[in-house]
């Protein structure tokens, strides 16, 4: 009640300090909810720590990416490897369609293999789970899948219509044969659906290749648990063994073996589960299910960044507080003076101390609580799961840690007060060095802020730079879609649906392509040779011969494809890009023109191919990748529409989901600007931007409060200089500049420790980039500017009290 | 010189009025030497405050100089005082952060003075009073009496025409207390008006004229 009482008596002391400490903690409390979210992946699976994926490198394949998915025939045989106690999978080969009234829905389905709930831990809420994947006509869903889909979550039994999304039509009436709880936002086996490998509608080659990988096709996931005790090495060398000796080892042909050089064939490697999300070296292919990935040191950093500004509050905190002491002195040597014990005085600081924190963290959780459907959108993250009565009894936990450690500092001042000398009117201080490590603590907050806000300018300036790097042609009047797995545009429906489209008024042409732009999962790779050079190993894109017509891209020297080209992967003219040209040795592009250049073929044999023309640098991918060398060649085979407008991009989308229907009536149309698929590889920097830019709002916000404190710490300190100044003649803006003096010099130390660190950091993160813009660096000059302009609103209200202070009070004290 | 016709100055704090001065007519030539007497709560620091422009008078007139100086707003009192009136108070004053040199230095701080000349001129005060060889110590590494030099030197930088002193001996034992009594009587001697608020009839005898006061009001 005493503390209550004490808080009461200062009102203005109150509100800022649980306000300052709440905002601080709240946000806190965000950002460690996204950093727990994200280690916490697939943290709900039965024994996860047992449970790894498995791995695969092809090593003969361009870019020796790591992909997760591997041929699902290694799951028999793995089973009896010593150390493991099972293994399953489940693959992503044919997402299943729901057809409605209304048309066709996407639903995320999986086909999975035998095993695969009791690896998981799953239970049906209703219904036999065991039974319905082992059913030819039954699908397990989950309850939010239920609800999204149909509307309900009461809807065992029922039989709903699904369509297969590839090229055959494949339809078929299934029953809901059991109900699943929901699984957690954060896991990479994400699924509405579940179903076996028995039901009906999946392709008789699919069953085949998913129980005994006949195909030796990658495109399924295994998840592998080891017994207890169980070595991830030595399973993994036992998997490794297999690979070495796998048919397909002896059926790929020695010149694609030779580009493995002296790495092995096919590589192959555990990863346990929870590391998933952070497995930044997983390539994606076609067959791949995409799920979020997460970048561990962003997500180390938004700890240390949260964990910062707990302590920029703290701090704050603790500044005011002992101000509020230091203001309080007579009171506190009064008590003294009457028999107040050190213990009760203590008691007093860390009561009141306690009530602050205790009232910012209810405020803070509720704050967070609140704000939280906002952030979830913010950082692209379904949060909704972190609200838990363990993590709120944390945060409680988290409050009253504060409350203690922040108890400390003002109470020892208050002890240190001396009775005597303070009624004398001596008035006692804090000590020297008390005042230097709150000042080096304050130096730190403005630090921190500085910093934070150069690298949230810096990710800023090189994120909107790469959006906008040029591409080498306009992506403003295009569209890009992507045909149903199994399709390519040679297809007599796909063929149709061109010819459809470019007659439509509002299109101006199609044009296709192998691969999607901004997007990598499917590359075509083959050797190329002059003359008897060195064999060079390059990317092919297989585009159709109006593709550069389309896109608008002039040639470098030579000409490009046209409409009037007619080829295929064997006759094709070639069309080199300008790296191309000069690693197989051209030391011009004009002197490429017209020679010939040898290429692999599907049958191993060297095929002569003529060099039609050299294109510019084209930007396929992000700006952290280097453009690679590329050679272009005529292919009907690709699965990529893209669609030039002829006026507004929306009349060009619409005529897309008018006419699709017509032609590929079983599959569901994606369709996306081409700039916005640039835009997605810099998804995860506009993130982390916009998480700076939070994070930096706040920081200032404290920094600011801090900066009052300063000043009012300042002008305190220094009333009777102030007094003495105005005295011999000192100005009001002489009384302004010293102030501004003391913080300005607080501020540069400041700048001097925040801004080489950001620097470092800017660095950091600019070094995966092909270009980096030296803007960037500018944002270290803004950063400051904007402290500055902090901090001098923040010290504003106490510099002016300075300036209008009379003398005549400032002496007497 | 210095002339208050009138002069009154209340204080509110809450619902409470206080009358520090009450009407008071008070007239201090050129080079006097005047003393102000009388018990705590009597209105002589506001007395002081106002002879030195630190505080104005709410109503009455207070003639600095030949000038009407009581609606002068903060700004012209800070122009009037700068260089012409010196201050010495009872608790010194001085800034701990400072040397004794910087201290005084301080008063000429902004005075037009270039830095030469305000070098010159704390040496000469610093060497006038004894203190030179204490020129880059801090305040608290001096003797009460050489603390209260070091104020007077500060005071006298300047080279004011009035030294308003507020019980400058407060702080000191009698040696030193007689030691400060000394120099001002030397620098009034050198033509420097003095006020000095003193509780000590002894060393208000030191003045040419003692002005007693009660209750804001003079005797």
């Amino acid at each position: 009640m005493n503390a209550l009482r004490a808080l009461a008596r200062d009102p203005a002391y109150a509100l800022v300090s649980v306000l300052g400490l709440a905002v601080g903690l709240g946000f806190c409390l965000l950002l460690l909810a996204y950093s727990r979210y994200s280690w916490s992946y697939d943290a709900h699976v039965t024994d996860v720590d047992r449970v790894y994926v498995v791995k695969h490198r092809r090593n003969w394949e361009l870019g020796k990416r790591w992909s997760e998915q591997v041929p699902l025939a290694m799951r028999d045989p793995a089973k009896s490897l010593p150390g493991v106690a099972d293994v399953t999978g489940y693959a992503h080969w044919f997402p299943l369609r729901l057809e409605q009234p209304g048309g066709l829905r996407e639903t995320s389905s999986l086909v999975v293999l035998p095993g695969f709930a009791e690896m998981l831990g799953l239970e049906a809420l209703q219904g036999d789970l065991a039974a319905t994947l082992q059913s030819t006509d039954a699908i397990a869903i989950t309850e939010a899948g239920a609800r999204r889909l149909l509307g309900s979550d009461d809807v065992l039994g029922q039989s709903v219509v699904l369509r297969l999304d590839a090229a055959d039509v494949l339809v078929g009436k299934v029953r809901i044969g059991a109900i699943l709880p929901t699984p957690p936002a954060n896991t990479t086996i994400p699924y509405e659906i579940l179903h076996g490998v028995n039901l009906s509608m999946l392709p008789t080659w699919a069953k085949d290749e998913a129980l005994n990988g006949s195909h030796a096709f990658s495109g399924g996931y295994l998840l592998l648990k080891l017994a207890p005790g169980g070595s991830p090495a030595q399973v993994t060398a036992a998997l490794q063994a297999m690979a070495d000796n796998s048919p397909l080892a002896r059926l790929v042909p020695e010149p694609i073996k030779a580009h493995a050089g002296e790495d092995k064939f096919t590589e192959i490697k555990l990863s346990p589960l929870r590391d998933a999300y952070l497995d930044d070296e997983v390539g994606l292919n076609v067959f791949s299910k995409e799920v979020p990935r997460g970048d561990p040191r962003m997500i180390a950093g938004v700890t240390a960044v949260a964990m910062l500004l707990l302590l920029l509050a703290a701090i704050n905190y603790v500044n005011l507080a002992t101000i509020r002491v230091l203001r309080r002195q007579r009171e506190i040597a009064l008590r003294k003076v009457l028999g107040v014990r050190r213990e009760r005085l203590a008691l007093q600081f860390v009561s009141e101390s306690l009530l602050v924190s205790g009232l910012a963290t209810v405020l803070g959780i509720a704050l967070a609580v609140v704000s939280l459907p906002a952030f979830s959108r913010f950082v692209d993250r379904d949060l909704g799961g972190m609200i838990s009565l363990r993590n709120v009894l944390a945060s409680l936990g988290l409050g009253v840690l504060l409350g203690l450690l922040t108890a400390m500092y003002p109470a020892w001042v208050a002890l240190r007060i001396r009775p005597a000398a303070m009624l004398a009117g001596r008035g006692g201080d804090e000590s020297r060095h008390g005042r230097r490590w709150r000042r080096a603590l304050s130096v730190a907050q403005l630090a921190l802020a500085m910093g934070l806000a150069a690298l949230t300018l810096a990710v800023s300036i090189q994120t909107r730079n790469a959006m906008k790097a040029p591409l080498g042609f306009d992506p403003d009047p295009l569209l890009v879609a992507s045909l149903p797995i199994g399709m390519s545009a040679s297809d007599e429906s796909t063929r149709q649906l061109r010819e459809a489209l470019e007659q439509h008024p509002a299109i101006a042409g199609v044009a296709v392509s192998v691969d999607a732009l901004g997007n990598n999962r499917e590359v075509w790779s083959t050797d190329f040779q002059r003359d008897d050079g060195e064999l060079r190993f390059f990317e092919v894109k297989g585009v159709s011969a109006n593709f550069f017509e389309l896109h608008g891209i002039a040639p470098l020297a030579g000409r490009l494809f046209n409409s009037g080209d007619k080829g295929s992967e064997t006759t094709s003219p070639l069309v080199l890009n300008e790296e191309s040209a000069r690693l197989l040795g051209f030391s011009s592009p004009e002197l490429a023109v017209g020679e010939h250049v040898r290429v692999r073929g599907m049958q191993m044999s060297m095929e002569d191919h003529e060099v039609v023309g050299v294109a510019p640098r084209v930007r396929f991918n992000s700006l952290r990748e280097t453009p690679p060398p590329v050679v272009y060649m005529i292919s009907n085979y690709g699965a990529t529409l893209i669609i030039r407008a002829r006026g507004s991009l929306a009349d060009a989308e619409q005529a897309m989901q008018d006419l699709w229907p017509r032609y590929l009536p079983n599959a569901l149309l994606h369709v996306r600007h081409a700039r916005d698929a640039f835009a997605g590889s810099y998804a995860d920097d506009a993130r982390l931007a916009r998480l700076l830019a939070l994070s930096t709002l706040i920081a200032m916000l404290i920094a600011a409060c801090g900066a009052y404190v300063l000043a009012a710490d300042a002008v305190r300190r220094r009333n009777r200089e102030i007094a003495l100044r105005k005295l011999f003649g000192a100005r009001r803006g002489h009384i302004a500049a010293l102030v501004a003096r003391e913080l300005g010099t607080l501020l540069l130390i400041a700048a001097a420790i925040g801004l080489p660190i950001a620097a470092v950091g800017i660095a950091r993160y600019l070094a995966p980039f092909s270009e980096r813009t030296p803007l960037a660096y500018a944002a270290l000059a803004a950063a400051l500017l904007m402290a500055a302009a902090v901090v001098s609103a923040g010290a504003a209200r106490q510099a002016w009290h300075a300036m209008k202070m009379r003398p005549a009070v400032g002496l007497r004290g | 010189m210095l002339k208050l016709v009138k002069a009154s100055r209340k204080f509110v704090g809450g619902d409470v009025m206080t009358t520090a001065l009450n009407e008071v007519h008070l007239e201090i030539e050129a080079g006097e030497y005047v003393a102000v007497m009388g018990p705590s709560g009597c209105g002589k620091s506001t007395l002081l405050g106002i002879l030195g422009m630190l505080d104005a008078p709410d109503s009455g007139e207070y003639w600095f100089d030949g000038s009407n100086v009581a609606s002068c707003d903060e700004a012209q009192l800070n122009e009037l005082r700068r260089g012409r009136v010196g201050f010495i108070f009872q608790g010194f004053n001085l800034l701990e952060e400072l040397t004794v040199a910087q201290n005084v230095a301080l008063a000429l701080e902004y005075s037009d003075l270039p830095p030469a000349e305000r070098r010159e001129r704390v040496a000469q005060i610093l060497e006038k009073l004894g203190i030179a060889h204490r020129a880059g110590h801090h305040p608290s590494q001096l003797s009460g009496g050489q603390q209260q030099r070091v104020a007077i030197a500060r005071a006298l930088v300047t080279r004011p025409l009035v030294l308003l002193a507020d019980e400058p001996t407060g702080n000191l034992d009698s040696a030193h207390g007689e030691e400060v009594m000394q120099l001002l009587q030397q620098i009034n001697a050198e033509g420097t008006t003095i006020v000095m608020v003193t509780h000590s009839a002894a060393h208000a005898a030191r003045a040419a004229r003692t002005v007693g006061m009660l209750d804001g009001a003079i005797r």
